[in-house]
C-alpha cells in the first residue's frame, strides 16, 4: 500500500494506493492520527482491495475524529469495495455520526 | 473425491434439511464462523458470520459470539429478538475490542416449510429453486458497529423438495485466481445451478473443487466458508434442476 499526503491550512488529503488490510492497517491509521487539519479526507481512488479490518479502522477513525468536532472524509470509493462497504453497514454508521452530538473533543 | 476443508467442516440433516458446511481459515485460525443449532423436531437454526480481522483474537471474539448465539437461541425467541439480542451483548463486547462482525441467521421451520432470514452486515442468502434464483432483501448494520441492532424485517421464503439454499463469506466470492480475477457471486451461482440435483454433501464438494480449480490452490487472503442447505426429496422424488432435465 501506498499512501501520498497533501496537507493544505483546513484539510489534509491521504490518497491511498494498493491494497489495504490486515498486514497494513495500522500504517494508514498512523497517517490519519498524524493529521492535525480539521478535516482529513481519505482519497481510495487508486485502492484495488480493502478487507475487513481496513473498514473497521476507518469507522473507529471517523468515530474519533467526530468526537473531536472534526470530520473524516472518505471519497472516490472503488465501485467493488462500496459494495461490501454497503453489505456491512459502512454508510449507514457514518451517517450516524453526522447527527451524533459533538463531545468538543480531547 | 474428499477435499480437506481443514476438519472445520460440519454436517447435519434436521428438520427435513440437509446441511453441509466448511471453513477454510487463510491463516491458521480464523474470524470466519458458521453453525446448524436444531431446535426441537421441526426447526434448524442456521448462523453465518465474520468477525474482522484473522488469527487467534478474532478466533476467540468468533467463539464468544457463537457462545452468545446458542444462548439466544435456547431462550425461545424470534430470528429478530436473536439478532437484537446479540447486537445488544456480543454487539457490545466487539465495539469495546474495536472490533465487528458480520452475521447471517436462517431458521427453518419444517411444519410450514418456511425459512426466515435476517442479516447484520452479511451477504444475503441465496436459494435455488427450480429454475428460480433469489436473493432475499435482507440487510442491517455488522455487529459492533452501533449499539443496536438496525436492518430490514426477517424476510420469509418457503421452501419447495430439493431447493438449495447457499451461504457464504465473502472470501469465497473474493477468492482470487493468478490473473487477480475474483471468483465473484455470478460463477457460484453458474456452478450451484448446474448441480441443485446433488445432495448438500456432494454439492459442497463441487462448488470447492471449481473454487480451488479456478485459485489454482493459492493461498488466499481471506478465510473462506461456505453453507449448503437443501430441502430433502421424498424418497424417489423428482430433481428438477438442471441436472435432472
Amino acid at each position: 500500500m501506498e499512501i501520498r499526503v497533501n496537507k493544505e491550512k483546513e484539510k489534509a488529503t491521504l490518497l491511498v494506493a494498493g491494497e489495504l488490510d490486515y498486514s497494513n492497517v495500522a500504517q494508514l491509521q498512523q497517517e490519519i492520527e498524524r493529521q492535525e487539519a480539521p478535516v482529513v479526507e481519505v482519497v481510495l481512488k487508486d485502492l484495488q482491495f480493502m478487507d475487513s479490518s481496513g473498514a473497521g479502522m476507518l469507522l473507529s477513525q471517523a468515530r474519533l475524529l467526530s468526537q473531536q468536532n472534526r470530520v473524516l472524509k472518505i471519497t472516490h470509493i472503488p465501485a467493488n469495495i462500496r459494495h461490501d462497504l454497503e453489505i456491512i453497514g459502512f454508510f449507514r454508521v457514518l451517517e450516524t455520526l453526522k447527527g451524533a452530538p459533538q463531545s468538543g473533543g480531547e | 473425491m474428499s477435499l480437506d476443508t481443514g476438519g472445520n467442516g460440519k454436517q447435519i440433516i434436521h428438520a427435513g434439511i440437509q446441511g453441509a458446511g466448511c471453513s477454510i481459515p487463510a491463516d491458521l485460525e480464523g474470524g470466519d464462523f458458521f453453525d446448524f443449532i436444531p431446535l426441537g423436531e421441526d426447526q434448524l437454526i442456521v448462523a453465518i458470520g465474520d468477525v474482522m480481522g484473522k488469527g487467534m483474537r478474532a478466533a476467540g471474539q468468533m467463539k464468544e459470539l457463537c457462545t452468545i448465539l446458542h444462548a439466544c437461541t435456547r431462550k425461545d425467541l424470534s430470528l429478530l429478538e436473536i439478532i437484537k439480542q446479540l447486537a445488544a451483548i456480543g454487539g457490545k463486547q466487539l465495539h469495546r475490542a474495536g472490533s465487528f462482525a458480520t452475521l447471517c441467521l436462517i431458521s427453518y421451520e419444517q411444519q410450514h416449510n418456511c425459512l426466515t432470514c435476517l442479516s447484520a452486515g452479511h451477504p444475503s442468502p441465496v436459494i435455488f429453486s427450480g429454475r428460480n434464483i433469489h436473493v432475499p432483501r435482507v440487510r442491517g448494520v455488522a455487529l459492533g458497529f452501533l449499539e443496536e441492532y438496525q436492518g430490514t424485517r426477517p424476510e420469509q421464503v418457503v421452501l419447495s423438495r430439493g431447493d438449495v439454499v447457499i451461504l457464504y463469506t465473502d472470501g469465497l466470492v473474493e477468492a482470487r485466481d493468478a490473473n487477480g480475477q475474483n471468483y465473484g457471486l455470478n460463477r457460484l451461482k453458474e456452478i450451484v445451478a448446474a448441480n441443485t440435483c446433488l445432495d448438500a454433501v456432494e454439492l459442497q464438494e463441487v462448488i470447492l473443487n471449481d473454487l480451488f480449480t479456478f485459485t489454482g490452490c493459492r493461498q488466499q487472503r481471506d478465510d473462506v466458508t461456505l453453507v449448503i442447505l437443501k430441502k430433502e426429496l421424498e424418497k424417489g422424488g423428482e430433481c428438477h434442476g438442471d441436472q435432472g432435465k
